[in-house]
């Protein structure tokens, strides 16, 4: 519940807000006797901020023009400008509420303060007495605007006119949803019969000074909103007539604050309940207080964070500790099981250890050995194949002479020479498995008649019939009797064609070690 | 634009009290660090512990399985002189006693310094070096079949573990011939003889 304290020009009455309604919890005159009352009435163990809600007679208005600008330069302007027109008064607002759309573009500005602060000093020095944080000081015709949404029409030129406590009649000029003006004339009685004639009066002065103000063109309607009790509301609308620009619609204030969310609003013409209300429905931005005055809330404010902040680093803390000290025994629990397996795996082995002859690397390394030995046992090479594969070869070819058989086992298919004697002056040696016989072999024909094309038929025909042995990957005839190949050059004689006694050849064959030929 | 302001003196009270809880908060937190750090450090070397004894039952049952399995190879193998030093002497009677038994007309060798070796087909060896020492051997044959049935006997003899690595075969008749009663066929042929020792890091004996 918020608490207001609603400021009139004889009395003060303290309100507390909620969501549905607003009650007076006490009323209390502006003399010594009613400020020891509130001063009783506040003190207490609650020391939540209270709002003050002026509804003062020496409450100014004023519009003004101003060059238009933004930000600080903006607040600079204003700041100035209200020290100018409210010279004797701390207490000054201001906010712009349009912009002309000729010439300069200026700004309109609203001025407002209130001139007379001897009713607001002795509340404010009371509360700083109590300790108790002053919330703001807000300006009731500044939120008056707010009841504009609950009447019939809500455009135009409106006056609003509410009964406020101690005998004042609120007169609150509103444009474009803007408050633009308002002033609170005394009234001694407002009895249902003389209600529409004393509404008429204002009025009519109102019009007057609004027209004096530019405020509103001459010959321009006034929408005249009165809320007000059942009885006075029924009095306007059958005394009150339309005249002079001026048209009235009475209004229930117990029907509009329904509307408003109130609930149970009295069937009453007084409406501070009401306003005190709409304060507390959407907080109003600070319209009168110095940074002075709200030190005490400011410092209320960093009390709640630091305590809050004080609980967070708390229950982080105790939250952060607790799920580390439950973990860690959580933790020490599976350490205690992993220690009894751990034993039980332990006696285990060492049964298993006793039963050994030797160590168990000792065992690895044996198996170590036999790897290696097997390793190089494996794929040896089969003279027998291999000399059988190249003895029916030349068998075949009975004219083909064997001269020279050099053989070498490699890793590599394309080896030309043996890959142990590439290494040998390395004094750590790295080996492969050897997959290969790589043979070179050296023949001629025995009777050659001096024809190459026979020649070099009889030495296809023992290359063909090699190459489809199983396990042969390769057969390359590597010189022949006649080199043919065409990027070598060939020279003879003709006289000698005939006379040649020797046909050789050469030859390189490729067999797959393991694979069932060699 | 108003200032903003507050009572620094009434602020004292909460910050002293926000900064102790801050203080209390931090020594909870570190607190319960070291505790849970310790704990969880506990249960870790625990963890380590277990398995290390893990590995080193499974290493027992699995050493278990290799000496029933691979004992007698491994005997075998020591036998024919491929783990520890080179039987040298023993290769070179077993050629002698082949090329005999095959009654080569000529029988030369050339055995040269023993090398350390790595075969590239297997993974890192922890236990054993490799070595091996190249031959070179000449022979003079009456056929190549000899050559043959040489190697044959010398693998009957099992003297240690080898390769052979090549061969020159050339024959000695000219055009008229082979002759039976004397060398037909020269051959040279490359072996490489292996063993291997225990490395020194590793403790133990090749012995078992």
């Amino acid at each position: 519940m918020a608490r207001i304290l609603y400021l009139a020009d004889k009395s003060v009455t303290l309100f507390h807000a909620g969501r549905r309604s607003a009650g007076a919890a006490g009323r209390f005159t502006l003399d010594e006797t009613g400020y020891q009352q509130l001063r009783e009435t506040l003190a207490g163990p609650d020391a939540h901020p209270v709002s003050l809600l002026v509804d003062l007679i020496e409450e100014e208005f004023r519009e003004e023009l101003l060059p238009h600008a933004y930000g600080r330069d903006r607040a600079k302007i204003l700041e100035r400008r209200a020290g100018k027109l409210f010279r004797t008064t701390p207490f000054r607002y201001s906010r712009v509420v349009g912009r002309l759309k000729e010439g300069r573009r200026d700004s309109r500005v609203l001025f407002s303060a209130l001139t007379n602060s001897d009713h607001v000093e002795p509340l404010l020095d009371l509360l700083n007495d109590l300790r108790i944080p002053l919330a703001g000081i807000y300006s009731l015709p500044l939120i008056t605007h707010r009841v504009i949404k609950y009447l019939p029409e809500n455009n135009g030129n409106i006056l609003v006119i509410t009964e406020q406590p101690d005998g004042g009649l609120r007169e609150t000029f509103i444009r474009d949803n803007q408050v633009l003006f308002s002033r609170l004339a005394p009234i001694s009685d407002s009895s249902p019969e003389d209600y529409c004639r004393i509404i008429r009066d204002e009025a009519h002065k109102t019009q007057h000074y609004l027209n004096t103000l530019r405020l509103i063109p001459y010959g321009t309607e006034l929408q005249i909103y009165m809320l007000t009790d059942s009885v006075r509301a029924d009095a306007v609308r059958n005394t009150c007539v339309d005249a002079g620009g001026i048209s009235y619609h009475p209004v229930k204030l117990a029907q509009m604050a329904h509307k408003a969310g109130f609930r149970d609003h009295p069937d009453t013409r007084l409406s501070d309940a009401l306003f005190a209300y709409l304060w507390n429905t959407r907080r109003a931005p600070n319209h009168y207080a110095k940074s002075q005055h709200l030190k005490r809330l400011n410092t209320w404010h960093m009390k709640i964070g630091l305590r809050a902040a004080m609980w967070l680093a708390l229950v982080t803390g105790a939250a952060y500790s607790g799920v580390n000290v439950v973990d860690g025994l959580a933790m020490s629990s599976e350490a205690r099981n992993v220690a009894g397996v751990s034993a039980q795996v332990n006696i285990n082995y060492q049964q298993a250890a006793s039963r050994l002859p030797v160590k168990a690397e000792d065992a690895r390394a044996m198996r170590e050995a036999i790897k290696l030995a097997d390793t190089l046992e494996a794929r040896q090479v089969d003279l027998d194949s291999l000399f059988s594969l190249v003895g029916n070869a030349f068998k075949r070819q009975s004219n083909l002479q064997l001269k020279r058989f050099d053989w070498f086992a490699s890793p590599d298919k394309e080896a030309k020479v043996a890959s142990q004697q590439t290494n040998i002056q390395q004094s750590d040696l790295t080996q492969s498995i050897d997959h290969y016989l790589i043979s070179h072999i050296k023949g001629r024909l025995r009777h050659f008649s001096g024809s190459y094309v026979q020649a070099h038929e009889q030495i296809g025909r023992l290359v063909a019939w090699i190459a489809k042995q199983p396990g042969v990957r390769a057969v390359t005839v590597t010189r022949r009797p006649l080199n043919t190949q065409e990027d070598s050059s060939i020279e003879g004689e003709i006289a000698k064609i005939g006379g040649d006694k020797q046909a050789e050849f050469e030859l390189r064959i490729a067999v797959e070690i393991d694979h069932g030929t060699v | 634009m108003e200032r903003f302001e507050v009572d620094h003196v009434e602020l004292r009270r909460p910050a002293l009290a926000l900064l102790g809880v801050l203080l209390v908060s931090a020594a909870l937190v570190w607190a319960s660090d070291v505790f849970r750090d310790t704990r969880e450090h506990h249960l870790d070397t625990a963890r380590s512990d277990l398995d290390t004894v893990r590995t080193d039952y499974r290493r027992a049952v699995e050493a278990d399985n290799i000496l029933r399995t691979s004992q007698q190879r491994y005997r075998e193998l020591q036998q024919r002189g491929f783990i520890g030093d080179e039987p040298r002497l023993l290769w070179i009677e077993s050629m002698r006693n082949s090329g005999r038994t095959n009654r080569l007309y000529n029988l030369q060798y050339s055995l040269q310094q023993q090398r350390p070796l790595t075969l590239s087909d297997l993974d890192y060896t922890e236990y054993y070096q490799l070595y091996t020492s190249p031959m070179s051997v000449q022979l003079e044959l009456r056929h190549e079949v000899d050559l043959i049935r040489f190697f044959a006997e010398l693998d009957h003899e099992r003297p240690a573990i080898y390769r052979l690595r090549g061969c020159t075969l050339k024959p000695l008749f000219n055009t008229e011939g082979i002759a039976f009663d004397k060398a037909n066929v020269a051959a040279t042929c490359d072996i490489s003889w292996y063993t291997v020792r225990r490395r020194s890091e590793n403790t133990g004996d090749d012995s078992l």
